[in-house]
């Protein structure tokens, strides 16, 4: 019962917060200098074609009331403007590119979680072995790395000195999108049993993935690593192996849950944090997602792009921010049964 | 003589590896504890009482290096045991109530899970109970807590670590050392830990369980006065060596090691911690200690033999050891 009202609580508070930070976005995008008119248009349209799109965009009208046009949409049509560069509802463009990225978001993080967890296991396990230190240079350069080098080395070598996988895009030419369900390629094809297009797009997005997911995942290696590690030396686990349980029950039933807590109140902001932070990589493979989408947006000035996209973005750490706390709360007692008590 | 000990520790020397170099802790210990004795281990705080403790179960943390010795549970060598010796070593032989009650139980996982744990590795260690069911570990979990003296056992069962009091986890510790059989029960500072108001309540259980079971006990502790109390026989511990042994009465009576007159000097004094202050300066350090006797630095009747060469534990009244030059012929 007291996990619900939590849960309420904090997305009430959560709704709060993206309003706060669709008026911060709102005025950001309206301060930073340029003319989004002028921009759209091109330098040499006329002035009177400006002054239009500026009257159609309310931006002749003082700022306040802009927000409050604009809230006033979002909240009754569920519309965000157009776009002032796709002249496409902004909504639109995002549900366009929007599934693209969380295909590639969901297979850079399970690949993260994965790999990330499992080496940082292995390295615990066999502290001071060769796992460990092969985990140990993967991960400085894993976080000192950003994602398009990896992917741009990625291109090169399994592109062309080695082509095996595809370099650019969502899927090969001549083969066609499969019928529209949830827009991500892979779940598409699979659903329409069509086996061609989703192996076709698994491969476009192996790459991209896994140059996204080489920061998290040595992070997510380094943090479990050193939880485990410090947890092996408690007395608590040398309590139950002086009592004769099994190693192998020490370190499935207690060690490992244990150990991932700080790794699952990190990683999946992380992987939250990909939606945002593809937009090289996006732009490296010319892959139509949401990164890219709002990049453009920002370089163009194109205000109701940048306002959407910010505002799905934040919804989408708020929430997880909310799941990471449910999740901890639900491993780790203390968490839940001493915030009860205060 | 070895064919009644239950446990026979022999000339054992421990270092730990860290960052700076070895700390040659435990430098040749001999430890004997026979059937339903009670032994006390004494020694003021870092002299290697629970290195030595921790030897028998085979649990030394990964630093640590044993150099020389061997450590017997009923003729076998616990150190270079079988799996098969060592699940009985541990299921059935020997149990450890550890020093700190509140690490030694996950924080996250309630107790009676932890407990039911320890007892299901115990019961599967009887050939009979291989059909384990849940409700009897309940039960034996149960029993053990009130055999511990824990109000509302179902409570304590259901609760996690946190939500108990130091005093209450050291009983949970004790119930689960004293859950199923043992032949030895190991406590290593039982109530350092602890209020001093309930320090008596939990020595005086753990005493009675163990007369009540006719278990053999190695009872750490600080105190002499706690020793006396207790113990059959006493071990005195300083810097990684036994400098002296004897039953508890001639100990009392007829301390010989300055070190051990010193202890007893102070023992009024004593109430569980603080031992050694009455003895001027510090343990030496295990990177580099003294080549000979490792007391010497503080003894008051040094002599220049004691500089070069350990003196061995000799026994020089019946049943009496000490290990010190002044009652060693070489030292005349
Ligand atoms: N894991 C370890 N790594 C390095 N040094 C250690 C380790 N465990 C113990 N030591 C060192 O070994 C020495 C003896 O430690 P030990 O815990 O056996 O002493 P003790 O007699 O039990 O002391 P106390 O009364 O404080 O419990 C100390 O100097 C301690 O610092
Ligand atoms: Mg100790």
């Amino acid at each position: 019962m007291n996990m619900v009202f939590f849960i309420l609580r904090r997305l009430a508070l959560a709704i709060l917060v993206l309003f706060g930070l669709s008026i911060l976005i709102f005025i950001i995008a309206r301060v930073i200098p340029g003319d989004p008119a002028r921009m759209a248009l091109g330098p040499r349209a006329p002035e009177y074609a400006i002054e239009n799109l500026r009257k159609q965009m309310y931006l002749d009208k003082p700022i306040y009331e802009q927000y409050y046009i604009w809230v006033k949409n979002f909240l009754t049509k569920g519309d965000l403007g157009i776009s002032l560069l796709t002249r496409r509802p902004v909504q639109e463009d995002i549900k366009e590119f929007f599934p693209a990225t969380l295909e590639l978001v969901i297979v850079s993080g399970i690949f993260m979680a994965v790999t990330g967890i499992l080496l940082g296991v292995v390295s615990a396990r066999y502290r001071e072995s060769w796992v460990d230190s092969f985990t140990r240079v993967l991960a400085y350069f894993g976080i000192a790395t950003p994602s398009f080098v990896w992917l741009v080395l990625f291109i090169l070598l399994f592109g062309y000195v080695w082509p095996i996988l595809p370099t650019v895009g969502r899927l090969s030419r001549g083969i066609t999108p499969p019928l529209h369900i949830t827009g991500m390629f892979t779940i598409d094809s699979l659903l329409t049993g069509n086996w061609r297009t989703f192996w076709d797009a698994l491969l476009h997005l192996i790459m991209p993935a896994i140059a996204l997911a080489m920061g998290g995942l040595s992070q997510a290696a380094r943090i479990t690593r050193s939880s485990m590690a410090d947890h092996m030396d408690k007395d608590y686990v040398t309590l139950l192996s002086a009592f004769g349980v099994p190693n192998r029950s020490i370190f499935m039933k207690y060690l490992l849950k244990f150990s991932l807590i700080p790794t699952i109140s990190i990683l999946p902001l992380d992987i939250a944090a990909l939606f945002a932070n593809g937009f090289i990589a996006e732009t490296v493979v010319n892959y139509p997602g949401l990164s890219r989408y709002g990049m453009s947006a920002i370089l163009n000035k194109d205000l109701n792009a940048i306002v959407g996209v910010i505002i799905v973005l934040g919804a989408i750490y708020t929430l997880v921010t909310i799941l990471i706390d449910i999740i901890v709360a639900y491993l780790d007692p203390r968490v839940r049964l001493i915030r009860r008590a205060t | 003589m070895s064919e009644i000990n239950l446990l026979h520790i022999e000339n054992l020397s421990v270092s730990y590896r860290i960052y700076r170099g070895l700390l040659k802790v435990l430098d040749g210990v001999s430890l004997e504890v026979r059937p339903g004795e009670k032994v006390a281990l004494v020694g003021e705080t870092g002299c290697g009482k629970t290195t030595t403790v921790k030897s028998i179960l085979n649990i030394l943390p990964r630093q640590a290096i044993i150099h020389r010795g061997k450590v017997f549970f009923k003729g076998k060598d616990v150190l270079r045991a079988s799996d098969s010796d060592l699940n009985y070593l541990r299921r059935r032989g020997v149990s450890m109530i550890f020093q700190d009650p509140t690490a030694s139980l996950f924080p996250i996982f309630t107790v009676g899970d932890q407990i039911s744990t320890v007892i299901r590795a115990a019961l599967s260690e009887d050939a009979n109970n291989t059909q384990l069911k849940e409700s009897s570990l309940f039960e034996t979990a149960l029993k053990a807590l009130r055999a511990a003296s824990l109000p509302d056992p179902e409570r304590i069962l259901r609760s996690y670590p946190f939500q108990l009091s130091g005093g209450m986890r050291q009983r949970v510790c004790i119930a689960m050392a004293l859950a199923t059989p043992r032949e030895l029960l190991i406590a290593d500072e039982p109530t350092t830990n602890l209020d001093v108001t309930i320090q008596d309540q939990v020595l005086r259980l753990i005493s009675n369980m163990v007369a009540e079971k006719n278990i053999s006990l190695i009872l750490i502790t600080h105190s002499l006065g706690v020793a006396r109390e207790i113990a059959d026989r006493i071990y005195i511990m300083y810097a990684g060596s036994i400098i002296e042994m004897s039953q508890t009465d001639d100990l009392f009576e007829n301390p010989l090691h300055p070190y051990s007159r010193a202890l007893l000097n102070c023992v009024p004094k004593l109430t569980g911690e603080g031992i050694g202050q009455g003895v001027p300066g510090h343990l030496p350090d295990y990177l580099n200690p003294p080549l000979g006797c490792r007391f010497e630095p503080r003894c008051p009747k040094s002599m220049p033999i004691c500089k070069k060469i350990k003196p061995s534990l000799k026994e020089v009244a019946k049943g009496h050891f000490v290990s010190c030059f002044l009652y060693d012929s070489l030292g005349g």
